[in-house]
C-alpha cells in the first residue's frame, strides 16, 4: 500500500508549489491511473512515491516505510519501480541482458539469481531471445520494454509509470500496454500517469490532476458523466465511450463499460440481434452531431 | 560507427579465456614489444598471428579493422626515416633530404612495433565482449582501491560511455540535419567560419547530454544505483584452462624478450 498524506511539494526557484494537499491510499494490486494537462504536477507526484523527490511537507509511506527515512530508501526503491517516459534515458547496459541485470547487480544479488531473474524478466515482457542485442539497434516500444524488465527483475511490489509510451508509435505503445495489464493481473500495484484518456480505461481508479491538485477521483466508467468537466481541463474522452453515452441518452441500453471498440461493436450486435428498441429519428440526428 | 577491433562472437580458445588474462597478455605484450627490437616484434607478430588463428576470426577482418591505421603507421616511417641522423643510404641523399641507416631502421622499428600492439589490441577486442571486457577491468582494478580508486564506478562510468556512443551519434546527425535546414553549413567558407558552425552543433550536444545525464541519474537511482561494490550478470572465475594460458603466455615472452637481447647484444 501507498499512502500520500498531505503532500506539498515547491521547487526551489519557483514561487509556487508544483502540488499540493494531495492525499490518496492506493492499495495493494491496485491500478490507479493519474492522468492531467501539462504541468499539473503528475510527474511531481509520482516522483514522490518511490522518494525521488521528498515532500516540502506532508509524508508519503511505501508498505509503511516513509520515504523521509533515508535508511528506508534502498527498500522503497526495491519495493517500487519506476519507468520513465525517453526509454533511450533509462538504459544503462551495452546488452539487453546487461541493462537488465542492473537493478538486480545494485542489490548485489549472486550472479546465477541475477542471470534466472533477467531471464524471467525478459519473458514477462516478451523479449525472450533479446538477451545479447544492442539496446540501441531496439525500436522505441522495445525499448521500453526492456526498461519493465530491468524493473521486473528487481521483484517490485509496486510498479511507477511516467507517460512510458509517450515516445512510442502505436504498435510499440498496445505491447507496452499489454504488458503492463499482465502485470496488474499478476498482482503488481500499478500507477499510470499519462496524458492519453485511452490509457487509463483499465484502471481501477482514475485520478485526475489539475494545477498541483487532485480535482476528480472516479472510474473509468464514470468519465462520461464528468465529461464537460474533464474536457474543459483540456483532455478527451475516447470516442468510443462518448458514442455509448450518446447512444444511452437515446434510449438504447448499452453497457456503461465500454472502451474499446470491440467491446463496442460486439455490444451493439448483441443489442441489434435481441431486438432492442431501435433508434428514434431523433436520436440519428444526435448521432450526426457527435461532439 | 566505430569499427575498429568490434566484438565478433565466436566459439574458440581465446573467446573462452578469462578477460583477466587476456587484458593482462595485451599489457605485458605492448610492454615486452616496447623495449624490444625487431627480433621482438617479428615473433610477438608471428605469435599473434598463431593466435588470430585459433580465435577463428578471419584473418581480412583483422586487416580491415587495421585498415584506417596505415596511414599513421606509414606517416610514423616516414618521420624517422627522414628525421634521424647518421650514415647517409647514397642513392637517397640530396641535400635537402637525407636517408640514413639509422632512420630506415627506426622507422621500420617504430612502425613495425605500432603495427603488432594494434594488432594485439584488435584481437582483444573482437574476441571479448565490452562487457566482458569491462567486468575484467573492473576486477583487475580492485586491489587498487586501496588508493582510492573506485573500480566498480569506473567500470560503470566505461560501460555507460561505450553505451551511449552509438545514441549520442544520432543525436548529432539530427542536430546536423536540423542546422542544415536552417540554412547552416558545415563543410563550406574559411575556417572562422567552419569553427562557429561546428559550435552551432557542440551546444546543443552539450546541452542535451546533460540532460539525458540527468534523466538517467534518476532512473539509475530509481533502480536502487549506490556507489560502491555490485554485482553484475557474470561471475569471472579462472580454469585450469586460464592458469595454463597465462603460464605459458609468461614463458613466451620471457623467451622472446630473452631471445631478442641476446640477438642485439651480438
Amino acid at each position: 500500500m501507498i499512502q500520500v498524506k498531505d503532500l506539498y511539494y515547491r521547487f526551489e526557484e519557483e514561487d509556487r508549489p508544483a502540488v499540493q494537499d494531495l492525499s490518496v491510499e492506493i492499495p495493494e494490486g491496485v491500478h490507479t491511473a493519474v492522468i492531467g494537462p501539462n504541468g499539473s504536477g503528475k510527474t511531481t507526484f509520482l516522483r514522490h512515491l518511490n522518494g525521488l523527490l521528498l515532500p516540502s511537507r506532508g509524508d508519503v509511506l511505501v508498505d509503511g516505510l516513509n520515504t523521509r527515512h533515508r535508511r528506508d530508501i534502498p527498500e522503497i526503491r526495491r519495493r517500487v519501480g519506476m519507468v520513465f517516459q525517453n526509454p533511450d534515458n533509462q538504459i544503462v547496459g551495452m546488452t539487453v541482458e546487461e541493462d537488465v541485470a542492473f537493478g538486480p547487480g545494485n542489490l548485489r544479488l549472486p550472479p546465477a539469481e541475477i542471470r534466472e531473474r533477467v531471464l524471467e524478466a525478459l519473458e514477462t515482457v516478451g523479449l525472450q531471445g533479446f538477451e545479447k542485442r544492442s539496446p540501441h539497434a531496439l525500436s522505441s516500444g522495445e525499448k521500453q520494454l526492456v526498461a519493465l524488465a530491468g524493473i521486473l527483475a528487481m521483484k517490485p511490489r509496486h510498479v511507477l509509470l511516467d507517460e512510458p509510451t509517450a515516445y512510442l508509435d502505436s504498435a510499440g505503445r498496445r505491447r507496452v500496454m499489454e504488458v503492463i495489464r499482465r502485470l496488474h493481473r499478476s498482482g503488481l500495484t500499478i500507477v499510470h500517469v499519462t496524458h492519453h484518456m485511452d490509457d487509463t480505461l483499465d484502471a481501477d481508479e482514475i485520478l485526475v490532476m489539475n494545477r498541483g491538485r487532485f480535482v476528480m477521483k472516479i472510474h473509468p466508467a464514470d468519465l462520461v458523466d464528468r465529461a464537460e468537466e474533464i474536457q474543459g481541463l483540456g483532455l478527451d474522452i475516447p470516442v468510443v465511450t462518448r458514442l455509448m453515452a450518446r447512444l444511452r441518452e437515446s434510449g438504447m441500453p448499452v453497457r456503461r463499460d465500454i472502451f474499446t471498440l470491440d467491446e463496442a461493436v460486439r455490444e451493439l450486435s448483441d443489442r441489434l440481434r435481441s431486438g432492442s428498441p431501435p433508434l428514434s429519428p431523433g436520436a440519428q440526428e444526435g448521432r450526426a452531431s457527435l461532439p | 560507427m566505430i569499427r575498429f577491433g568490434r566484438y565478433i562472437p565466436l566459439p574458440s580458445f581465446v573467446h573462452a579465456l578469462d578477460p583477466r588474462v587476456k587484458i593482462g597478455f595485451a599489457v605485458a605484450l605492448s610492454v615486452v614489444i616496447l623495449h624490444g627490437g625487431f627480433v621482438c616484434s617479428a615473433l610477438t607478430g608471428a605469435w599473434l598471428l598463431l593466435l588470430v588463428t585459433t580465435s577463428r576470426i578471419p584473418l581480412r577482418h583483422l586487416v580491415r579493422a587495421l585498415r584506417p591505421a596505415f596511414i599513421f603507421l606509414l606517416l610514423l616511417f616516414m618521420i624517422h626515416l627522414l628525421s634521424t641522423d647518421g650514415t647517409p643510404i647514397p642513392p637517397f641523399s640530396h641535400r635537402a633530404v637525407t636517408v640514413t641507416f639509422e632512420g630506415l631502421h627506426e622507422g621500420l622499428l617504430v612502425s613495425g612495433r605500432f603495427a603488432v600492439l594494434l594488432a594485439a589490441g584488435a584481437l582483444l577486442t573482437m574476441s571479448t565482449s565490452p562487457g566482458e571486457l569491462v567486468d575484467g577491468l573492473e576486477r583487475l582494478l580492485r586491489p587498487l582501491s586501496i588508493f582510492g580508486v573506485r573500480s566498480y564506478d569506473i567500470a560503470l562510468m566505461v560501460s555507460m560511455a561505450l553505451r551511449f556512443v552509438p545514441t549520442l551519434l544520432d543525436e548529432m546527425h539530427r542536430i546536423r540535419e536540423a542546422q542544415a535546414a536552417r540554412g547552416a553549413s558545415f563543410s563550406s567558407g574559411g575556417p572562422i567560419r567552419r569553427i562557429r558552425a561546428v559550435t552551432s552543433l557542440l551546444i546543443p550536444m552539450v546541452l542535451g547530454a546533460l540532460r539525458r545525464g540527468d534523466e538517467l541519474a534518476m532512473a539509475m537511482e530509481s533502480r536502487g544505483y549506490q556507489p560502491g561494490p555490485r554485482t553484475t550478470l557474470r561471475e569471472l572465475r579462472l580454469t585450469s584452462q586460464d592458469y595454463t594460458a597465462a603460464v605459458t603466455a609468461v614463458l613466451i615472452l620471457v623467451g622472446i624478450s630473452f631471445g631478442d637481447a641476446v640477438f642485439r647484444g651480438s
